[in-house]
């Protein structure tokens, strides 16, 4: 916790990094919040999360591979890898149905990056599990039913 | 002084370069409560960045479903042995961190 406190809006020059792992810490422009999808994440519906996505009708596709346990083991800690093959994917979106605030994150790809993307979420009860690919301004969706056993958001 | 807590590395596959990161972070929902009964503020990472060689591949949004100590993995194409891959992360309360590696074979 005391480095929790340390790092508090400061400067990061001086944070060590694990031996064999990572090379120094190093400067670089400050991330910013300011752009963070406010409307979207704190959207509490999945359509309403969707609309802060992008504008226009939402395309089924086939193209968009979900990866997900169909029955999830620990809904605090839920694997979920997604890859998209729709052309000129620039970002994609996991929105959880029935969690209190479905959006839970989106990744923005570009300089020869994989519209690939492995991650854990929390999924607090049994639904569906949606990922939003926004390609050439069109939104396109995929959608995976799931059982959850235990809850993830406690 | 602290460890670092976040983790990359960068490896080298057939065709693309497998960068994987993981942070310790509490990634608070804001609904939980301690053992004194009281709730825990929410606390979460909100950007996170990977950039290779300085240029950003990955821009992320997250929000608090995002599982507690955060992983994520991505693909690189065009990247190679000894290129710089790093990690930034900001938090919902302006900690900051980020992380830089070089690209394995």
């Amino acid at each position: 916790m005391k480095r929790r406190t340390l790092l508090q809006g400061g400067s990061v020059a001086f944070a060590l990094t694990a031996p064999g792992l990572v090379g120094p810490a190093f400067a670089q422009p400050a991330l910013s919040t300011a752009d963070w999808n406010k409307a979207g994440f704190e959207a509490k519906t999945a359509a309403d999360a969707i609309r802060h996505l992008g504008s226009g009708t939402v395309v089924a596709s086939r193209d968009i591979l979900i990866e997900i346990q169909d029955v999830i083991e620990n809904g605090a800690r839920t694997r979920i890898e997604v890859t998209s093959r729709i052309p000129n994917t620039q970002a994609l979106s996991i929105v959880t149905d029935r969690n209190p605030y479905p959006l839970a994150a989106t990744f923005h790809f570009a300089n020869g990056v994989e519209p690939y993307v492995s991650t854990l979420i929390k999924v607090a009860e049994s639904g569906t599990i949606r990922v939003i690919v926004s390609a050439d301004g069109r939104l396109h969706a995929a959608t995976r039913d799931v059982k959850t056993t235990i809850g993830g958001c406690g | 002084m602290a460890e670092s807590t976040t983790r990359i590395t960068a490896r080298m596959r057939q065709d693309f370069v497998d960068v994987r990161a993981l942070v310790m972070h509490p990634m608070e929902t804001g609904n939980r409560r301690d053992a004194k009964g009281q709730l825990v503020p929410l606390h979460f990472i909100q950007r996170v960045q990977i950039t290779h060689n300085g240029r950003v591949v990955l821009d992320a949004q997250w929000s608090q479903a995002i599982a507690r100590d955060p992983f994520v993995g991505i693909r690189v194409r065009g990247a190679k042995p000894g290129d710089k891959v790093a990690l930034a992360w900001v938090d919902n309360r302006g900690a900051r961190e980020s992380v830089e590696t070089v690209v394995t074979a």
